[in-house]
């Protein structure tokens, strides 16, 4: 490490030198950065309507979400980024029966799945980086 | 500020691996149905209206995997001498764990017109 950092500092058992009152080489530096990173996803949805008679209505949906979503960019390496992957998968089932005029029974069923794991998109990659590994 | 100053403890100063990046994998898959009925019947001046709403959710949840990525920090001053002062790292028996749950309602309401106004 080079310690001619922190003109008149002082000088630690460790070797570490300390910033001096007339310092003109910081002992720190900051380090800032701007990375690029974008959400990349599609959605597709349909319905269908379907009447059997005046007293019988159906109708059925579907949803399907596909793609990935940024959680944390790395401002070092994109190895260390953390992504969420998509599917979102939804499906729900209307169906509307008229008894009477007066007598109206409507039932909904509906099922839905996701996927909400946020992680490395190559969980391998970035250990051969560290010097545990 | 001095380089010296043990009091500061940077989280993944370099010579180790990100703490932040050591909290994932993290997260839940869920598979969720649902089943509503509703029922109206009108009679005379009393509209009756029931149903009933039941929800189930299976979850695959993700948070005993989370530190499973060893986290080193370190004080600025060990940092610059090469050492570090706490690794910590989880090891999960399973990276995921079961949960189910469900919520179910009922409701019944009568709506009664006192006249026609």
């Amino acid at each position: 490490m080079d310690n001619s950092c922190g003109g008149l500092g002082a000088t630690t058992a460790n070797g570490v030198t300390t910033a001096g009152p007339f310092a003109t080489t910081p002992c720190l530096a900051q380090y800032r950065v701007s990375v690029p990173n974008g959400n990349r996803e599609w959605l597709l949805s349909g319905r269908v309507d379907y009447e059997f008679s005046d007293k019988d209505k159906i109708f059925g949906r579907v949803k399907f979400d596909r793609g990935s979503q940024p959680t944390y960019t790395d401002p070092i390496d994109p190895l260390f980024n953390i992504q969420s992957n998509q599917p979102q998968n939804e499906g729900q089932l209307n169906y509307t029966h008229v008894f009477t005029p007066r007598v109206v029974n409507n039932f909904v069923g509906s099922v839905l799945y996701y996927s909400a794991l946020f992680q490395s998109p190559n969980s391998a990659a970035p250990f051969p980086h560290f010097p545990l590994f | 500020m001095s380089t010296n100053d043990t009091s500061l403890t940077p989280l993944g100063s370099g010579s180790g691996s990100d703490p932040f990046f050591a909290l994932f994998p993290q997260g839940r898959n869920v598979t969720q149905w649902q089943l509503v009925d509703d029922l109206s019947v009108e009679r005379g001046k009393h509209t009756f209206k029931m149903g009933v709403n039941f929800r189930r959710d299976d979850v695959s949840d993700f948070t005993a995997s989370e530190g499973s990525f060893p986290a080193i920090q370190s004080s600025i001053l060990d940092f610059a001498n090469g050492s570090a002062d706490v690794i910590q790292q989880n090891f999960a028996i399973h990276n995921s764990q079961p949960l189910a749950f469900y919520s179910v309602g009922f409701y019944f309401q009568d709506e009664f017109r006192v006249n026609s106004n």
